[in-house]
């Protein structure tokens, strides 16, 4: 089971609660990077965006990030 | 309680039993290792660090370089993490003892750090004489 992030903020059940978190909870540094692997990162994050919804991310993005992000997903489509 | 967490508790038990009586130093678990120069910040499962080297150890961090670090394995990919970046990582600090426990293996794996390189060895120079047996799954 997996997290969709959508507009909104939604509730985390248990289980994906229990398969997102990485590296047991251990938040670990490397040279300037996080020791999760590419899967771990991915469930974590897509986990914490649902959980604050789109709507509040993209609040919380600088307007510098929100400007890129426009234009990444304007090159996208 | 998972093999894992049974083989922590038991590891922390006969390290700490073995450290206090041959007063050699502090185990500590799951204690950040922070290394500012290496810029470096880990948690791993155990610590030990010598007696002269005690000034290291602070309030809730090691800001330094322990003397072993025990990991302990929670599944295969976890296995691959242990003995690939981490490895490469502790002796990039050169940490002189590295030990890799595998529950599922029921087996431990001790490295002792030469000319920048661990080599796999059975006997541990900070815990020379400690048999250490895994608990049963």
């Amino acid at each position: 089971m997996e997290m969709i992030p959508k507009a909104g903020p939604q509730k985390i059940p248990f289980q994906v609660f229990e398969n997102s978190i990485p590296n047991e909870g251990k938040w670990e540094w490397i040279d300037g990077e996080l020791l999760f692997s590419d899967e771990e990162m991915r469930k974590v994050i897509l986990m914490l965006v649902s959980q604050i919804g789109l709507k509040k991310w993209i609040d919380i993005l600088p307007h510098e990030s929100r400007d890129e992000l426009e234009r990444l997903l304007r090159d996208k489509s | 309680m998972s093999q894992r967490d049974l083989a922590f508790v038991h590891l922390l038990t006969d390290l700490t039993h073995y450290a206090r009586e041959n007063q050699s130093g502090t185990v500590l678990p799951r204690t950040l290792v922070y290394i500012e120069e290496k810029a470096v910040a880990v948690i791993p499962d155990i610590v030990f660090v010598k007696r002269a080297k005690s000034g290291i150890i602070q309030k809730n961090r090691i800001c330094g370089v322990p003397d072993l670090v025990v990991e302990i394995v929670l599944n295969p990919s976890h296995r691959d993490k242990l003995l690939g970046k981490k490895k490469d990582t502790y002796a990039r600090f050169e940490v002189p003892e590295y030990w890799t426990v595998d529950p599922f293996e029921q087996t431990v794996r001790k490295y002792v750090l030469n000319e920048g390189a661990y080599q796999e060895t059975d006997n541990s120079r900070l815990f020379p004489d400690l048999m250490v047996q895994l608990p049963d799954s």
